[in-house]
């Protein structure tokens, strides 16, 4: 597929078969089959798998518990590691492919009709997100609460899915914690538009991964704009599902933010949008 | 501007958000044991609400095997309901204990296993002392049994 000025569109594996990941990754880490959860003899995110809670400190914990959530959790500390790592080098091909909790959220926002959607663009979400993230780290380590399990978008999305099969499951939702992680799956996932506000202001796991995107920027592969080519129509910005880009002035990409979805690359006429590694 | 009144904003609603406890579910966690196992994170819960979650999460020490039934135990006795969290579609790629009956059965050294209870009581229980208690269903021995205490602070922060 060539865009007007010849250039070639996004038809990547990845690019291409996005969707089909998507499902893929669903399939695989949440209920009914949980596939490769069910691998390590669990059921879902929480406990071995628990991409969340390692890093986080809390007040009068000892250095060697510590350590030992390292151990509990040792498949969540080798998912986020291996996430950051690919990240550095390709992008944040993990929440833009294979993360089963935004998946069915991007999946179903598709399914909402566009009047309905609400529009988050306006926030900058960086601000946001990492505002978040550092109450989140801060928080528990002072002892005044903690964000970690009670607004855990890898608890409450596998529990989503089993609910209808599992009242151990649904039970989760019917307290007021369960309440408020479902009006946010709601709110921030199905009916945003791009369905990523999500994944763009609360996931933890997504605000490292992001600073891993920023940082590996200068010379991984990432989604890029030839300056020369763009026409700085708009039309990129308008399908970003995480609003990454800036349109005001020359039109930008921020890393802080953006995921290779592609689908900017996929509406570009001009072909000004690629992914690869920085011009030299 | 706008991004620093953003990050603000925010930051605020965050710290709320972790230190606001509605109090009507709690997280405790334990060690079965045939020594009579451990509470880890014992469960305080406000009196006044007509529903209470617990969700319990353990694992098992060696050397105890076998069944253990989930009981609430406490005076005056209130209604409950435990509740298991099995695969929906059991691969069978690894052991794991299951809940029956409000039984896990087949435990063994080094299972983890997470359990719901739910209270729903028929007025509000006075400030006291409850248990969930874990007995083994060979020798009727409790294996692990978890404080429950009414009225005495808000539920335990670390939420499930």
């Amino acid at each position: 597929m060539e865009g007007d000025n010849g250039k070639p569109r996004a038809t990547s594996f990845w690019a291409k078969y996005r969707n089909i990941i998507l499902v893929v990754g669903i399939v695989l880490f949440l209920p009914p089959l949980a596939a490769l959860v069910q691998l390590t003899g669990d059921v879902n995110f929480c406990g071995r798998w628990c991409p969340r809670m390692f890093f986080v400190w809390r007040e009068g914990q000892s250095m060697s518990s510590f350590l030992m959530g390292f151990v509990r959790a040792y498949m969540g500390v080798a998912l986020v590691v291996g996430i950051l790592a690919t990240t550095l080098a390709f992008g944040r091909y993990w929440c833009s492919h294979i993360c089963p909790i935004a998946s069915p959220l991007e999946l179903g926002s598709r399914l909402v009709p566009k009047r309905f959607k609400l529009d988050f663009s306006a926030t900058p979400a960086p601000s946001f997100r990492y505002a978040y993230l550092l109450v989140y780290l801060i928080v528990p380590a002072i002892g005044i609460g903690s964000l970690c399990c009670n607004y855990c978008n890898f608890a409450a999305v596998p529990r989503l899915f089993a609910a209808p099969f599992s009242q151990g499951d649904l039970v989760y939702f019917l307290r007021f914690q369960g309440v408020v992680n479902f009006g946010l799956l709601l709110f921030l996932g199905i009916f945003a538009k791009g369905g990523r506000a999500y994944c763009n202001l609360l996931c933890p796991v997504g605000a490292l991964d992001a600073l891993s995107n920023r940082l590996g920027a200068k010379f991984g592969r990432r989604v890029r704009i030839d300056q020369n080519a763009c026409t700085n129509c708009g039309d990129c910005s308008e399908v970003c599902p995480t609003w990454a880009i800036d349109v005001t002035g020359r039109t930008t990409i921020n890393q802080l933010s953006c995921m290779p979805c592609r689908q900017c690359q996929d509406v570009c006429e001009q072909g000004a949008i690629y992914y690869g590694k920085p011009a030299a | 501007m706008k991004r620093t009144l953003v990050f603000l904003f925010a930051a605020s609603l965050s710290v709320v958000a972790a230190w606001y406890r509605p109090g009507d579910s709690a997280h405790a966690m334990g060690m079965v044991s045939i020594k009579g196992g451990r509470a880890l994170h014992p469960v305080h819960l406000p009196i006044g609400k007509d529903r209470y979650t617990m969700v319990l999460t353990g694992t098992v020490l060696p050397p105890y095997q076998g069944d253990a039934r989930i009981v609430v135990e406490g005076d005056p006795a209130l209604p409950y309901s435990v509740y298991g969290s099995d695969p929906i579609v059991d691969l069978g790629l690894r052991h794991r204990p299951y809940f029956e009956d409000q039984t896990l059965t087949g435990l063994q050294p080094r299972d983890r296993f997470t359990v719901w209870v739910v209270i729903r009581p028929p007025e509000a229980p006075a400030a006291g002392k409850y248990n969930v208690t874990f007995y083994d269903t060979a020798t009727e021995r409790s294996v692990l049994q978890i404080p429950v205490f009414f009225g005495a602070e808000e539920g335990h922060h670390h939420g499930g």
